[in-house]
């Protein structure tokens, strides 16, 4: 038992932050809770990639004076995957946060049920008004 | 729009550190051949150097040095590095981005692949950096005029 | 890499992860969450990717804070998180299903460093055996990432780039745009002698 909870710890751990970060986009009404709970899990993703690409025995994937035995060295094509991965993350945090304050400007509030009746309102008093109609 | 700290402490602090920050930063892009780095952290680490002092020093200083325009065309000059790098082997009988048919008498294909990915890197370290600092302006406030 | 600290970084990711999610203040909640991305790149970095390592330090316990903090400065620091009704069941049944989906599904995968795991076995032994005599490059991450999958690359910075300007655009003043643009307020300006 201990043995098949050794080998497989890291799938549980992953899947649960997987789960909270699913139940935090799904049930929190704060938009601002929603974007962090996004952010675990995509972290949590990048965690279940990189775990994929261990060897037993190997080493950091920069080649050095042991020579190019690929079995010296752990799995690189997944950092590859991430690298750009984490970058491209923080690219779409800055335009989801851009639409957060955005929402904020427009609405006064980040809670989702305030702003779904504003928008459902015959009278739409939180919705800035653009001379010439919507741009 | 963020304005000075008021703490002597960590202004100076900032004001000495950035520029370490930003030259650390291009050593990673560099260095990448190397050790851990490349283009990515590399020009994230560059944007940490720019955007540590519009955190903590006078609007002034800061946005004369590096205006809130950089992030543009920082962004669009990398992808112009990367892009000419890529159809630079066509002209001499080679595939899109195959830097292996630039060589020629100075040097040989491994040499040149290794000249083409510094080059590749150093475009893909300014795009992240220009990419980051665009980010970071249009929270704060200053638009790119 | 040493069991007892692997559990005890993954135990700590899941408490920083639920305590984030359940913070009024959204400040403590950044904080958090920069906690989370800092233990993850630990856990990089003992996973010997130290590429990832170093990006995930420099932007998910840096940039990624940063971003939170002025968007926060910009709107409110408050959670408007109402009071605890009963959580809806159809979010714990979908919840609830997805991770008993991803277990079962996680059976068939292999042990931790196996060695009939996909990572001995794929294209990566190809480029670790070929790239120093092709490219005269010892790191095989950046090899891999500027030579021989380098049209993935010039996609992802074309990506990069679209997101930054997308920003630029969303938050973009326009005519007639009553707010002001920049609602961060200044820090109290600078005093001599303070310190």
């Amino acid at each position: 038992m201990i043995d098949l909870f050794l080998d497989r710890y890291i799938y549980l751990f992953v899947l649960t932050l997987l789960a909270i970060g699913l139940y935090a986009v799904l049930a929190k009404t704060d938009l601002m809770k929603k974007l962090i709970g996004l952010t675990i899990f995509s972290t949590a993703t990048f965690l279940f990639f990189i775990e994929g690409s261990l060897k037993e025995g190997g080493t950091v994937p920069i080649i050095d004076s042991r020579g190019s035995d690929p079995t010296l060295y752990v799995d690189p094509v997944p950092h590859l995957l991430i690298l750009t991965a984490i970058v491209v993350g923080v690219g779409i945090l800055g335009v989801g946060l851009a639409l957060l304050v955005r929402i904020y400007r427009a609405h006064g509030t980040f809670d989702e049920g305030i702003i779904v009746s504003h928008m459902n309102d015959e009278d739409p008093h939180g919705v800035p008004h653009y001379p010439g109609g919507h741009p | 729009m963020i304005g000075a700290y008021p703490s002597v402490v960590v202004r100076v602090t900032a004001a000495i550190v950035a520029p370490f920050i930003f030259l650390f930063g291009m050593y990673i892009i560099i260095h990448g051949h190397y050790g851990p780095g490349g283009g990515f952290a590399g020009g994230v680490f560059a944007a940490v150097g720019v955007v540590l002092p519009r955190l903590t020093l006078d609007d002034t200083v800061s946005y004369k040095i590096f205006p809130a325009a950089v992030g543009p065309i920082a962004g669009a000059c990398g992808l112009i590095i990367f892009l000419a790098t890529g159809i630079a082997p066509m002209f001499f009988g080679g595939s899109f981005l195959d830097y292996g048919a630039l060589e020629n008498a100075f040097m040989d294909a491994a040499r040149a692949r290794y000249l083409g990915i510094l080059v590749v890197e150093i475009g893909v370290g300014v795009t992240v950096f220009g990419a980051m600092v665009m980010i970071f302006d249009m929270l704060a406030g200053k638009e790119p005029a | 890499m040493i069991i007892a600290i692997d559990l005890l970084f993954l135990v700590l990711l899941i408490a920083t992860a639920l305590l984030a999610l359940h913070a009024k203040d959204l400040i403590t909640a950044v904080a958090l969450l920069t906690v989370y991305s800092l233990i993850t790149s630990l856990l990089f970095a003992g996973l010997l990717a130290v590429d990832v390592a170093l990006v995930e330090a420099a932007l998910g316990a840096g940039l990624t804070g940063l971003l939170f903090i002025l968007a926060i400065l910009a709107t409110t620091r408050h959670s408007s998180e109402r009071a605890p009704r009963r959580t809806r069941i159809s979010v714990i049944a979908i919840v609830g299903s997805f991770l008993g989906v991803m277990l079962f599904a996680s059976i068939d995968l292999p042990d931790r460093g196996a060695t009939d795991s996909p990572a001995r076995r794929g294209i990566a032994t190809y480029f670790l055996a070929n790239s120093l005599d092709d490219t005269n490059t010892p790191n095989v991450v950046t090899s891999l990432l500027a030579d021989y999958r380098s049209a993935d690359t010039l996609g992802e910075t074309f990506v990069i780039l679209t997101a930054a300007l997308s920003a630029t655009v969303v938050l973009a003043r326009r005519l007639g745009d009553d707010h002001p643009t920049g609602t961060i307020a200044p820090i109290t300006p600078a005093k001599e002698g303070d310190a």
